[in-house]
This record gives structure tokens, sequence and C-alpha cells, in this order.
């Protein structure tokens, strides 16, 4: 293990799930969320995220490989490890017939590195926290999808954590929900939480995540920063313009290749060209450039770029 | 963490532990003790004259003879039924002042049976009916052999078997055994006659009361014991009042056996006549056949001697008559039509060969 | 483990469910039946009906004892094993097994917070039984002396210290059958079929008992010595049998639970 990986909220290592059947859910992963992150784990349906986020938390006992939470080999030290981290995983669950109240008392209670004269307390903070006061007392059975979730990110956020690890938090959030959940984990980054997130949600990656990370078929196909990542996409520039053909004419000449044109508009992709140049050269051939758009990679599309676009989950 | 297999050989270990253990308990508990060498006769001698013992003790009789499975006793039914000891493991509690106090307590399933005898009176408490008869025995008979009741007890087989032995019998020593936790030296009969059904009788003798703590008798050739009489457990010394005479509700409800009816009961089996002789003797009694159906209650508990016989016996026909024949691994029965019956420790052909016999004419 | 704080929270879970408290219930309700029948007919002539029914006119605590006996073969192992086979399997198919598990439990302690929770409501359903038959038996039946099966008389309070004997003896015999319901449930994320298939086995045990042809086996069955509590009414208390009976229900349970250790501690909760 490098010194780069020292100090590493989360590590893993030729990290292998093969299920009795034989289906390879993640493939040799390696994985490296740097402390204080807020890392958007992504990839397509049946990419692995669960798979690798359940061998993280010692629900699943890995095949081959090695993981570490916070410095510690999981699960050797889970633990010791485990408290400091709160989790959901693939959707909340709770005990139908109990309140959302006694749901939290119970899990708090299960955990004995709490003072139990305290519960009380902690869960009505937690509670307080995610905006289910009100709706505290009622029986889980009748809570809404969002009033589910809610509750489940409750749970993860009993006690201060140093890691959070989010599968699919916003799941069935309204978009009031889906932005208080933006606002709790910047809220907890902000404390020096880290935070795991597995989403399919990229607008809200791009506003909340530091760093991403791309899964696809049990593989972790690009990694880094959100600005390293998207900075291998090619930028694309739009132009609108009296006289299209010249356009094309003109870019083609600068090595850059259209690659629409509609009418009045020709799309680009820029490459390595400078946009300065380009429009400058446009303008001097007086192609007529009414307006001209830089538009950065958006992560949708590396996404579709790294993941393919079909439709079908893998097998 | 452990490796998946091996947090599976944990529960495989503990599984092979209960069963070794369960498997390896008796020969552990049963280990041949060391004992001052004797001969057969010097044994039978001390068994002969040895004391009465006061103890109190629990007796395990265990029948597997081979004959067709009985429905077993339900719970709360008579656990000293003659359908409990004709297979299956019957247990019975004694306790003995080691003079005229005696009482034996045969368990059964949510049930009880009680024979205290205190000199001449002998009471019988059966927890099914919650009734306790009375009766009044001749002194020295020993407890448990009154009319509907069991031989239960080791040192009673013990005194039926040695009482046979004569010159048709081979008596030898045996090796040592350990007894209900206790030494014994083992007395060897064997039947000299190769017709008989009983391979030999086995007898511990507890080598410090002298006293017979086990009885086994083997079918020929077999190495289990077909009916095994014996201690489980044993302690010398006087039982507590309270046990071994215990307080009965002895109101008026207590039904009155008189002697006579005693003699009654004794007297509806007729006295026997016995063709041949030693263990081969097969015993003929006539009309008899005829009293199964009017068996006294209690001698067959709640089930019906007819049906018990033909759940228990083929049709058998043929110069002797028709009838009904009863085998088991130590004796064979032959239930005539004609109201003989005839039993002894040989097999089949035996029997029917002493059926024609003339000493054997209805 | 000193850990009361998790056990507790696991046995009020189990309280509170409705289903269970119904359970309890029927329970309560097949005990009163059989004193208000006993009541309204008359005392059992001998040898009808289960054993100690002939007695509960005679004494009204021979109710409890009665409805024990008619309680143990079916009902009371029936409602141990649905509390035992959704034990584990109902945390699984709700999906709160992963999130206990994350907590963190550890797993060997969740079995055993699981197992002794079904253990306290086996005792629990035990004690109900027992509580019930004494009350309704000494509402509608005199009290007084309790005759034991060897005949001779105990006094009231002797009586209720060795019904409270059977009820321990009882909780200790359904708990091999909490032990078995755990282990299924350890196996399945379907708690219906881990509840069937516990009952299931215990029938067929039950069977494997009454079959003769097997009775060199029988010994060794942990049913069979089901009903040695009667041992403790008897005069002087036999220890031989119940001795025995709590052998093999400890040798059943060291191979169930450590069973269901081995595979609580190695399964993928993947639900
Ligand atoms: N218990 C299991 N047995 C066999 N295969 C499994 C099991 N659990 C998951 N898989 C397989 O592993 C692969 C990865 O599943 P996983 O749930 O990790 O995907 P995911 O990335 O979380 O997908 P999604 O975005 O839909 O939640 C899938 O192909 C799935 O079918
Ligand atoms: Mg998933």
């Amino acid at each position: 293990m490098g010194p780069s990986t020292e100090g590493a909220a989360v590590t893993t290592r030729g990290l292998t799930k093969r299920f009795r059947g034989g289906q390879v859910a993640v493939d040799r992963l390696d994985l490296d969320v740097p402390p204080g992150a807020v890392y958007g784990f992504l990839g397509p349906n049946g990419s692995g995220k669960t798979t690798t986020i359940r061998m993280l938390l010692g629900l699943v006992s890995p095949t081959a490989g090695t993981a570490r939470l916070l410095g510690q080999p999981v699960p050797a030290a889970s633990a010791s490890v485990l408290p400091r981290v709160g989790a959901l995983v693939e959707g909340p669950a709770f005990h139908p017939y109990l309140s959302g109240r006694a749901n939290l008392r119970r899990l708090d209670a299960a955990d004995r590195t709490t003072a139990p004269r305290t519960s009380a307390a902690r869960t009505a903070a937690a509670l307080e926290r995610v905006g289910l006061s009100a709706a505290a007392g009622k029986r889980y059975r009748v809570y809404s999808l969002g009033m589910r979730q809610r509750l489940g990110l409750a749970a993860a956020l009993l006690r201060p954590r140093d890691l959070l690890v989010l599968d699919e938090p916003t799941n069935g959030l309204d978009p009031q929900g889906t932005r208080e959940v933006r606002t709790l984990v910047r809220e907890v980054a902000a404390d020096g939480t880290t935070v795991l997130v597995s989403t399919h949600l990229l607008a809200e990656v791009e506003q909340i995540c530091s760093h991403v990370g791309v899964m696809s078929a049990g593989r972790l196909v690009a990694a880094g920063t959100l600005a390293e990542v998207t900075a291998g996409a090619t930028t694309r520039v739009r132009v609108e313009c009296r006289q299209p053909a010249v356009a094309v004419t003109v870019l083609t000449g600068l090595g850059v290749s259209p690659v629409r044109t509609e009418a009045g508009t020709v799309d680009a992709e820029l490459a390595t060209a400078d946009p300065e140049q380009v429009l400058a050269a446009l303008v001097a051939a007086g192609a007529g450039v009414r307006q001209f758009v830089l538009a950065r990679a958006r992560l949708e599309d590396l996404f579709v770029e790294l993941t393919g676009a079909g439709f079908d989950v893998r097998g | 963490m452990m490796r998946t297999a091996v947090r599976w050989t944990i529960p495989a270990a503990v599984a092979t532990a209960v069963i070794g253990g369960s498997l390896a308990w008796p020969s552990l508990a049963g280990a041949a003790p060391d004992l001052a060498p004797t001969t057969a006769a010097d044994l039978m001698a001390d068994v002969a004259g040895s004391q009465a013992q006061a103890l109190s003790g629990t007796v395990e009789q265990t029948t597997d003879i081979g004959l067709p499975q009985l429905p077993s006793g339900a719970a709360g039914q008579d656990p000293a039924s003659l359908t409990a000891l004709l297979g299956g493991t019957t247990t019975a509690r004694v306790w003995s002042d080691g003079a005229e106090r005696s009482r034996i307590a045969v368990l059964g399933s949510l049930a009880e049976t009680d024979v205290v005898r205190n000199g001449a009176d002998m009471w019988t408490w059966r927890s099914g009916t919650g009734t306790v008869t009375h009766a009044v025995v001749p002194s020295g008979r020993p407890a448990a052999a009154a009319p509907g009741q069991p031989q239960l007890t080791p040192a009673q087989a013990a005194d039926q078997a040695l009482a046979a032995v004569g010159p048709t019998t081979q008596v030898t020593l045996g090796s040592p055994a350990t007894v209900a936790g206790r030494q014994a030296r083992t007395l060897v009969l064997e039947p000299k006659d190769a017709a008989s059904l009983i391979g030999r009788v086995v007898i511990a003798v507890d080598a410090a009361t002298a006293m017979p703590l086990q009885v086994q008798v083997f079918s020929r050739g077999s190495a289990e014991p077909a009916v095994q009489t014996g201690f489980t457990s044993v302690s010398f010394g006087a039982p507590a009042a309270s046990e071994v005479a215990p307080a009965l509700p002895l109101g008026s409800a207590v039904e009155e056996v008189t002697p006579q009816a005693l003699q009654a009961q004794a007297g509806t089996v007729p006295q026997p006549t016995v063709v041949g002789s030693g263990w081969t003797s097969v015993a003929v009694l006539r009309a008899a056949g005829a009293q199964l159906g009017s068996a006294p209650s209690g001698a067959a508990g709640a089930a019906d001697p007819t049906a018990l016989l033909k759940a228990m016996s083929v049709p058998v026909s043929g110069a002797y008559g028709s009838g009904r024949l009863i085998t088991s691994s130590v004796f064979s029965a032959l239930v005539l039509d004609d109201g003989r019956v005839l039993v002894g420790a040989v097999p089949a052909p035996e029997l029917e060969r002493a059926a024609m016999d003339a000493a054997a004419q209805p | 483990m000193g850990d009361g704080r998790l056990l507790l929270s696991e046995f009020l879970l189990v309280l509170r469910r409705r289903r269970n408290q119904v359970l309890l219930g029927l329970l309560a309700l097949v005990t009163v039946l059989i004193g208000v029948a006993v009541d309204v007919s008359g005392p059992a002539r001998d040898g009808e009906g289960p054993a100690f029914l002939r007695s509960i006119t005679d004494n009204g605590l021979f109710l409890s004892f009665t409805a024990l006996v008619v309680s143990l073969p079916v009902f009371l192992p029936l409602v141990v094993s649905v509390v035992s086979g959704e034990s584990i399997a109902g945390e699984a198919s709700t999906g709160t097994l992963r999130y206990l598990l994350v907590v963190p439990v550890d797993r060997t302690r969740l079995l055993v917070v699981k197992l002794l929770s079904v253990v306290l409501f086996g005792l629990l359903a035990a004690v109900l039984v027992a509580v019930v038959g004494a009350v309704v038996g000494a509402v509608l039946f005199p009290i007084g002396e309790l005759r034991l099966l060897s005949g001779t008389t105990v006094s009231y309070g002797q009586g209720l210290l060795r019904l409270a004997g059977v009820a321990l003896y009882v909780a200790a015999v359904l708990a091999t059958v909490a032990a078995l319901g755990v282990f299924v449930s350890t196996l399945t994320e379907v708690p219906i079929a881990a509840m069937a298939a516990t009952a299931l086995a215990v029938v067929l045990v039950e069977v494997l008992d009454a079959v003769p042809q097997l009775s060199a086996l029988h010994p060794w069955l942990f049913t069979h010595d089901w009903l040695a509590f009667g041992d403790l009414l008897r005069d002087p208390v036999s220890v031989a049998g119940l001795g025995h009976g709590l052998l093999v229900q400890a040798c059943w349970d060291a191979v169930l639970v450590t069973l269901a250790w081995a595979r609580m501690t190695t399964r993928d909760v993947t639900s």
C-alpha cells in the first residue's frame, strides 16, 4: 500500500466478489476515497456498487482482495470501525409495525458504544435533522417512500460519523427532499465527514461531489477528482450563424470536426483547439456569428461514454 | 475472520463429540473392575447366604425378545401393565429396609404404580385410577410377586434363575463388571441342552454385599441380552420412613383384596404339567386358553388380552390340533383351540412334539 | 455478554408483535377452555383424556398440569416455532438485518440475543399456561393439598413450587425448539418457511418417537423426554428421567446452536 493511501477513508485492493452461481459482481476493484472527500460512486444498474458497499460494511465477505475503512482492515476490525461509519444500504429498512422513533431507539440500543441515558436525545436530534420530528410517532408501515428514506438517513446520522456511506440516498425523495439531502451532505462534509455516495442523479453529483469513481461491469473505469475525470472529456462548441456552410469549412480547416449541422447552428467537438482562435477564424471568414457557446463536457455524456449507451443491464 | 469451512467444522465437532460420547459412555461406565479371584461355587454360596439389604435404588428392566411391537404405553397409562413389560424398558424405584418394609414404584410417563409392603400387608397404588388396593399376603413372599405384578428386582430374578440350577446347567464364573457404579462378579449359567432357546443367563453379584445387581438372559448365539433387569443406581442404607412407607390415601376407598380373592386369582391359572426337564422343559396348562379372555384386570393393563394374543401370534395346526403360536427369541408358546397352552424356552417344533406327548393330552 | 439493552429491545420487539400476542392469548384460551369444560361436564372417567384430567376436580392446580400436558406436544412448540422461525429470517426479509449488522452488532452477539429472546418467550408461554391454569383452577375448583403421582400429598404451596419447576422444565425443552428454529431461520430469508420447517421438524421427531421400530433411537430424540416433568410430581422427586431429558436437550442445543452460529457468521447478507 503506497503512501498516497495513508489516511484514506476507504481503500480497496483487488476487491472481488463472485456470488454463488458464478456471477462476478465486483472484479478486482481498487478504490481510494480520500479523507474529507464527497465521493460520487457511479455506475449503471448492476455494475457492482451496492455489492462493493456491502463488502465494505462486512455484510458480504469478499471472494478475494482487501478493504480498509478509516485506515482499519474490514471485516477484521469492523467492530471498532463501524461505529464511526453511518450507512444507508440499498434503501431504508425498518420494522413496519414500530414507529420511526421506536425503530431508531432499537438501532441505538444495539450500539454498545453509546450511552443508554442519552438515547432519547440522540434519536430526537437525528429525526429533527431529517425533518421527521412530526411523523416520529407514526408506524413505519404508513410512511411514504420519502419519509422512509429520511428515516434511513436519520439512522445513518444517529451519532457523529467519520464516514457516511450512502447508497442512493435520494431515491424516492421529492425535489425538496433531494435538495435537503444535498444540503445535509454538504453540512456533514463541512464537519469533516467523508461521504461515499452512490447515486444515479448525475446533476447532484456535479453539485456536491469533490471526487467521482465510475463502475462498469464490476470494474472501476474512471476515478479521481470531479475536475480530473471530466477534464478527460472533450469540450463542445455550438456556433449559431448566418452562414453554417462557411462555419463548417472554417472548423474543418482548423481540425475541428463538426458533429452536427442544423438550420443556423453547428455543433462541434473542440478537442485540443483553442476556442479563442476558433472564434476569431469564424469571424474573419464572415460566417456571421450570432452566438458562440462553449459547453464543458457534462458528466452524463462522460458516463455514457465510459459505460456504454445500451439500455440493457449486464446479466 | 475464520474461513467458512473452518466455522462449519465446529458444529461438526460438537455433533461428533455428542454422538461419540453417548456411544462410549456405557463402556466407560461399565469398565471391568479388578477383584480378588473366587470360584463359581463360592459365589453361588455367597449369594445364597447374602442378607437382605436396606437400600434405595433404581431398577431398569429391558425386554427385547423379538415379539411384534405392541402399542407402547401412552402417557398416564399403568406403567406396570403386561404390554409395558413384554417389550421396551420399564423403570422402577425401589426402597427396602432390609426387613419387613419395602416399596417398588414403577415409573410411567406421567403415571406411577406403587407396591408398598409392610410385613403381611401389601398396598398397591395406581395413579391412573387414583385407587389403592390392600391385600394380606403370606409373609416372606416377595413383594412384587403378587398376581398382576411384574418380577422386577434383580434379586428376585436371580433367585429364580439360581433355583433352576441343576444337572442340566453349567455354572461358570464370568468376567467382573461394573453395575450401577458398583464392582460386581458375574455368574454365567449355561443350559447344557442345545435345544434350549436360552444361551446363557448372566448374574452380576455385588462384590461387597453378594446381592445380585443385574440379571441378563441371552438367547442362543446372541450378544445382546433379550431380557435384562438390573440396578442403574443403588445405595445401601436404611431409606427414610416416608420413602419406604409413603402415606398413601388409606381411607374408605381402599379396595380390599382378600386372601380368598388372591387364591382365586392364582387359581385361574391351573397347575401346569411339565413335559421334559431342565431348561428344555415345557409347561402345559390345561383349560388356560379360555382363561386368557377373563384374565384378572391389571394383569394385562388396559389392553384386551384376546387382541394382544392376536397381535403377537400366528395361526398353526398339525397332528396335535390347531391354535396360535407365539415365538420369541427366548421362549415359544402354543395356545391351542382345545384350551391347552404350552410354554417353554424351546423352538416351536419342540412345543409341537410336547403337545403330542401322552402327559400333555387334554 | 453483559448486554441487557439489546436483549430487552429484542424481547420487547417480540412481545409487541400483535401476532405473538394472539398466540399467547390462544395458549391461555386453551387452558381456560379445559377448565370450563371440566367444570361443565364433571370429572373425567379413569383413563379418559390427557393425564391429570381426572384430578382437576379434586384440586384446581391440576388444571395447570393438564394444560401443560395438552399444550406441550403441539401448541407450545408451534408458538416457539413461529417466534424462532421469525427471528433471523424475519430481519433478513425486512432488510433490518443489514442495518443491525452495520450498527455494528456482532453476528454472534445478535444470534445469542435472538436465541435468548425466543427462549424467554418460551418461558413466558409456559409460565402463562401454568399461571392461567392455577388461577382458573383456583376459581372453578377446590384447592388444597396436592396428591402426587406416588399417591402421597404435599401442601398447596409445595404444589405451586413443583408447578414452577414443571414450567421451568417445559421452558427448557422449548429452548431446544428455539435453537432449532433459530438455526433454520439463519438458512433462509423467508420467515414463513423457517416457521413451517421448524414446526414440521418437531412434528417429525414426535412421529419418529412414536414408531416402535425405532425404539433404539428414542432416548436420543429431543421430544422423547418432554413428559419427564412428571418426575417432579413423584415422592420423592425423581431426578434420573429429568436429568436425562435435560442432558439430551443440552446435546441438541449444543449442536443446533453451533450450527446456527456457523451459518450466521458466514452468511452473505444480500437482502
Ligand atoms: N445475492 C446475489 N447473488 C447473485 N448475484 C448477485 C447477488 N447480489 C447481487 N448480485 C449481482 O451482482 C451484480 C451487481 O449488483 P449490485 O447490486 O452491486 O449492483 P448496483 O451497482 O448496486 O446496481 P443498482 O444501480 O441497480 O443498484 C448484479 O449483476 C447482480 O445481479
Ligand atoms: Mg445498488
